[in-house]
């Protein structure tokens, strides 16, 4: 087989894998995010990553653990390089208003709004860990693998940023009537 | 306790909107190769330039020998016939653009040549039948500058250099028309440019009084990203004013360290202008040391 051959089969194989793990990918990035735009290009820029070591990767079956690493990783660096800009006036995420949270037509919208606001003002580590231990059902040890620090970072970190949470959005539990949504 | 933050994270992320990430994430890596390979051969060119400087700063020293044969010394100059050409206006429409280049300014470009071709801007053909440059008349064009004027931001970014630029203006009627200002940046500026363009847009010029005017406003939101180049936003613009609201796209191009800015009027199509980027982006390609 001749090189090019060689590496449109590998593109042909590398493309299935990414229309097969996009979605799950996106909606890790959303919540990481808080944005469509920044999720996809988060998710994009890992892709590349992927694509670049494909060979090695798809032969050891690690892709998809590869392309998350990278995605959290990349996240952090990109926080780090955009955090003057996401506390620019207007675009600094704001509880939604009262009277339109009253309006909303059900509690489901107003708890994925006030969520994804609490969300984005955590730190980006507080988010990644968050992610990881609900979103992902990833255990204390894998979070701290992915992430690339200790068990006991993970945990002070969950911590912090369940506290933080409550601090910044206490209607997060009162929608449903009940206490206990971060708590 | 924790179970309900899961429930509403599961939720949340449930509302993303599924893309197709795959072409994005070949052009992402392929791109990347090449900004290595670039990045490799300019070390290993420097690398063999100090080299050989050593070498010959201590063959120098080690010998008495007088200096390099008239034989060696023209092997490493340049003749005027290989010196980089400026090029200039295209012959067929001499006064529908303007190009500058900043006097004094540093050399951006491997080349060494700052300045911006006609060939690396729109043409007529690229946009549609019976578009023909014409000359550039009135002031601020609505360029991007001028927009955050509005909002209180400037453009380009501060701190950026921009090393020359030039401008064309192509239309089919009086309503039917696309503006295109190019500018060339320092290494690494040009992609900051768009970044740039990005934040403000979604940010703090998300909506902006035209001249300061309340009553005529403009509302962009970004369609789309990295639709070609290096990277690009697809930006639509809704202005509301006595008229109406009409909608409009501007687009934003990142090409090595070129950024071009376009801006449509009179209805184009969203279609359109992704053909139009892609053709914008080709064309400046040519006019940079990178692969398309």
């Amino acid at each position: 087989m001749n090189p090019s051959a060689g590496s449109l089969v590998g593109d042909d194989e590398f493309v299935a894998f990414v229309r097969a793990r996009t979605p799950a990918l996106l909606r890790s990035a959303t919540l990481l995010t808080g944005d469509q735009h920044l999720a996809e290009d988060l998710v994009q820029a890992a892709l590349a990553r992927t694509h670049g070591s494909w060979r090695r990767l798809h032969a050891s079956g690690n892709a998809e653990a590869y392309t998350r690493r990278v995605m959290y990783n990349l996240q952090v660096s990109w926080w780090r390089r955009r955090r003057v800009a996401e506390v620019l006036p207007g675009t600094e995420p704001r509880p939604a208003p009262s009277h339109l949270r009253i309006g909303m037509e059900t509690d489901a919208i107003a708890l994925r709004l006030t969520l994804r606001e609490a969300l984005l003002r955590l730190t980006r580590r507080q988010r990644a860990v968050l992610v990881l231990r609900f979103y992902e059902d990833r255990t204390e040890p894998e979070t701290a693998e992915i992430l690339g620090v200790t068990v006991g970072t993970v945990k002070s970190q969950t911590a912090k940023a369940l506290a933080r949470l409550r601090a910044v959005a206490p209607e997060l539990a009162e929608l449903h009537g009940t206490k206990g949504v971060v708590g | 306790m924790t179970d309900r933050l899961r429930m509403a994270m599961q939720d949340l992320a449930e509302q993303v909107e599924i893309v197709d990430l795959a072409a994005r994430a070949l052009r992402t890596s392929r791109r990347r190769r090449m900004r290595r390979i670039v990045t490799a051969s300019a070390a290993a060119a420097t690398a063999l330039v100090l080299i050989s400087g050593v070498a010959y700063a201590v063959g120098g020293k080690r010998t008495t020998q007088p200096a390099p044969r008239p034989a060696d010394t023209a092997s490493v100059s340049r003749s005027p016939s290989a010196a980089p050409t400026e090029p200039g206006p295209a012959p067929s429409s001499p006064d529908t653009a303007t190009g500058s280049t900043k006097p004094g300014s540093p050399s951006a470009s491997p080349r060494g040549d700052t300045a911006i071709p006609a060939s690396a801007m729109l043409q007529g053909s690229d946009i549609g039948p019976n578009y023909r440059s014409r000359p550039i008349e009135g002031d601020d064009h609505g360029i991007l500058a001028m927009i955050f004027s509005y909002c209180g931001a400037t453009f380009p970014q501060p701190g950026s250099t921009e090393l020359a630029s030039r401008s064309t203006f192509i239309s089919r009627d009086a309503q039917h028309a696309v503006l295109q200002r190019t500018a060339r940046y320092r290494p690494g500026e040009a992609g900051q440019a768009v970044q740039h363009v990005r934040t403000m847009l979604t940010g703090q010029c998300a909506v902006i009084s035209n001249g300061g005017n309340p009553g005529d406003q403009s509302r962009f939101l970004i369609e789309a990203v990295d639709i070609a180049g290096n990277s690009a936003l697809l930006i639509r613009e809704d202005r509301s004013n006595d008229a109406g609201t009409t909608r409009s796209y501007r687009i934003v191009i990142e090409q090595y360290d070129m950024f071009t800015e376009i801006r449509t009027t009179g209805g184009m199509e969203e279609f359109d202008v992704y053909g139009m980027a892609r053709s914008a982006s080709q064309r400046m390609c040519e006019a940079t040391p990178t692969l398309c």
